[in-house]
């Protein structure tokens, strides 16, 4: 019982976040197309509209393709979800409270990250169809390109710190945050960590020009989770975005806990904004800029980060 | 599902946006910035993900089966409802559980309606329209029994397999997958089939299967289409110039709000449409604002920028907007005395791409904004040849559209084909053929 309490605890508080987090994202991708839209908000609307919406998709019922690979294909949204739910179990919501606070906390992170691609390459592959297998394929394309900067960006913020635990992340950040210090690292972090969850312009895989892609295929319960899967990926990205470059929990007055929930709300909505605000690129000219940009600049930022821990 | 879902969840969901997916038939042009507007209902690309199967318009009767097919991909509970402008004849015995609207019914109206009996379970869910049987018999079929021919090809079940392909670009070469788009496919307008052969994400070969050419028989009646109305009456009718050109900046937006839900602006999509449906030419400088930002390189200027460059002596064959996009500055309204007087100049654009193509068309329309805002009660008289604001597309379709997107991204491909604006309605009320 000793044991198991806190165990149970950082599962219930970190289910707590990837839901309200990816309910709060859904929210603000409402409230943000309505300003667009130029209709004005509509608040009752933008916030029962998601409830609304999962209700209909858990009252859908499945639907089933020929000679499909039923077991892949269940597994996949739920093992998206769950690699989000891993992702931000690493990242501290105050000075106390981080489900696990593990040493290697930034590698775990990143690999939850990359873990992503399988279910998202089977939730294309599996259906059996090809629109969805294209989507996969778009995705591997994509992964191989966004990877790179991603953790070298992450990594970055781990050279001041001297450290892999996050936590001491946001510590080393107490007199200067690395937004200031490394001031390349957040945009090149949320970019790359944007097309993880293949969100607005980066949304390849599950595009209109696929009638919807790797999520073509799927109705009802199945499609919900991958939606919450892409919603919790924003999440853990916007949390550990604030961790690892604004400081975190830290700040005046305030408790650490507001001060995280302000940061990540503020990096959420900014994430969020970019799928009315920006068209979807081509995969072509993505992976070119990935590659022959951003690559050197996520180098350059780990010698910016090199230089200012001397 | 063993159980049924509780009684708070099913008014929740009953509540909710419709999912809804449009199968257009011919003459089904003005549902779509109607749908994209209204504020229950909320067009998706799949029918997987819809609840209601809204057809619009007249499906000839090649078109039924396929239509069948997109009817049984919606999962349960579904419903259909048809949008047609003639009475319910034919419809009533080929889909027997469908509500037939009129095209002047609120059809907005009847797809919530049946949305809410589906969900609390008043209105039983539609059973499947073809049996659950495989597409092909392979079983048995080649060297291999896979039916195909040596290691590769067949169509197993009714999928193709993947077979041997030559690399077209890159060095890199792939197996190539045959996959037939339409005529539902949503990016792509009614009717449309495209046979294409995938390598990756590469349109390695690219065949136009099917398109309409005529009205044969089939289900349901063309909607009458507000923003073609002006120019069909000048045949028989003296028509004022700034009405012609109020239909034409109508039927531009109603374009471009349906390609920035192709890139995945719906917001702005949004915007457009909802102007498309009450155009006055005091909004000029809302459209100039809008052109403004969708310029920005992050907003849609880089993502078109290249995609489906059709040269100048290649544009001739296209026509209209097309070719002004690629530097034809041919527009019959120049010969026109009541368009001289309004000082009428074509609006040209230079490099031909898909970024230049929505950039003419929203340039047109602001032009067309503005001639309507100066033409005070000039009348045409009837028989004038006027341009139409996207001419029929060209004869040789079959052959110019593979010149033009072979070895593209698919992503690309659909932006290029989305781009040209084929309206296979106004070839058909131009020049029909005799049904067969």
């Amino acid at each position: 019982m000793t044991t198991a309490t806190p165990v149970l605890t950082a599962v219930l508080a970190v289910g707590a976040v990837v839901l309200l987090g990816s309910y709060a994202s859904a929210v603000a991708d409402r409230v943000i197309g309505q300003l667009v839209g130029g209709q004005g908000v509509r608040w009752r609307d933008a916030v029962i509209g998601p409830a609304r919406t999962a209700a209909l998709l858990l009252v859908q019922g499945r639907t089933v393709t020929e000679r499909s690979d039923g077991p892949a294909l269940a597994l996949a949204p739920a093992l998206y979800l769950g690699l989000a739910a891993a992702a931000l179990m690493v990242v501290p919501l105050s000075r106390t409270a981080v489900a696990a606070d593990v040493g290697a906390g930034l590698v775990l992170f990143g690999a939850a990250q990359a873990l992503a691609t399988i279910p998202i390459f089977l939730n294309g592959w599996s259906s059996n169809s090809l629109l969805p297998e294209i989507g996969a394929f778009r995705f591997i394309a994509q992964a191989l390109s966004f990877e790179m900067p991603n953790l070298l960006a992450l990594l970055a913020v781990s050279v001041p710190a001297a450290s892999l635990r996050i936590s001491d992340i946001v510590t080393s950040q107490q007199h200067l945050w690395n937004i200031v210090r490394i001031p390349l690292g957040l945009p090149l972090f949320l970019f790359a960590a944007a097309g993880l969850a293949f969100w607005g312009p980066l949304n390849l895989p599950d595009g209109a020009d696929l009638a919807g892609g790797t999520a073509a295929e799927t109705s009802g319960a199945h499609l919900l989770i991958w939606q919450a899967g892409r919603a919790a990926m924003l999440v853990a990205t916007a949390a550990m975005g604030a961790a690892a470059f604004v400081g975190g929990w830290l700040g005046p007055v305030l408790p650490g806990w507001m001060w995280m929930a302000a940061k990540t709300t503020v990096l959420l909505i900014l994430l969020v904004s970019t799928r009315q605000l920006a068209g979807r690129v081509r995969i072509e000219r993505y992976v070119v800029v990935c590659w022959a940009v951003l690559i050197p600049l996520a180098l350059l930022n780990v010698v910016i980060a090199a230089a200012v821990s001397l | 599902m063993t159980r049924p879902p509780s009684a708070w969840l099913t008014s929740l969901a009953s509540d909710a946006d419709v999912p809804v997916f449009v199968a257009r038939g011919l003459g089904a042009a003005a549902a779509k910035t109607l749908l994209q507007t209204a504020p229950r209902v909320r067009v998706v690309d799949s029918p997987r993900a819809a609840t209601v199967l809204l057809v619009v318009g007249h499906i000839p009767a090649a078109l039924v089966p396929p239509l069948q097919q997109v009817h049984d991909q919606l999962p349960r509970p579904r419903a259909t409802v048809w949008w047609t402008g003639g009475g319910r004849a034919g419809i009533a015995a080929a889909w027997p559980h469908a509500d037939v609207v009129a095209a002047t019914g609120d059809v907005v109206a009847a797809i919530v309606a049946a949305h809410s009996a589906l969900i609390s379970g008043a209105r039983p869910t539609e059973p499947p329209m073809l049996p659950d049987v495989d597409a092909v018999d392979w079983r048995g079929v080649g060297p291999y029994g896979h039916g195909g021919t040596g290691m590769t090809g067949g169509v197993p079940y009714g999928r193709p397999l993947a077979g041997r392909g030559d690399d077209l670009r890159d060095g890199l070469s792939l197996d190539v997958v045959p996959l037939w788009v339409g005529p539902f496919f949503p990016p792509f307008p009614a009717g449309f089939t495209l046979k294409v052969t995938f390598a990756g994400d590469v349109v390695h070969a690219v065949e136009v299967r099917d398109y309409p050419s005529h009205l044969a028989d089939g289900l349901g009646v063309e909607l009458p289409d507000a923003a073609d109305a002006p120019f069909a009456a000048l045949a028989s009718e003296p028509v004022a110039v700034a009405q012609l050109e109020l239909a034409r900046a109508h039927h531009h937006l109603r374009w471009l709000a349906g390609w920035l839900h192709l890139y995945g602006l719906d917001a702005l999509g949004l915007r457009v449409a909802s102007t498309a449906r009450s155009l006055a030419p005091d909004q000029v400088p809302d459209l100039v604002a809008l052109a403004r930002r969708l310029e920005r390189p992050w907003v849609l200027s880089r993502a078109t920028a290249g995609v489906g460059v059709i040269s100048q002596v290649a544009a001739v064959k296209w026509g209209g907007p097309v070719a002004r996009a690629s530097g034809f500055a041919a527009d019959a309204r120049t010969e026109l005395t009541a368009y001289r007087a309004l000082d009428f100049a074509p609006v040209v654009h230079t490099a031909g791409d898909a970024r230049d193509r929505w950039r003419q068309r929203l340039a047109e329309a602001i032009q067309s904004l503005e001639l309507a805002g100066r033409a005070g009660g000039a009348l045409l008289e009837p028989g004038t040849p006027i341009e139409a604001p996207t001419p029929p597309p060209p004869a040789e379709l079959g052959a110019l559209l593979p010149a033009l997107i072979t070895g593209a991204e698919w992503g690309d491909a659909v932006a290029t084909i989305a781009s040209l604006d084929l309206d296979f309605d106004a070839r058909l009320t131009r020049a029909p053929e005799p049904a067969t």
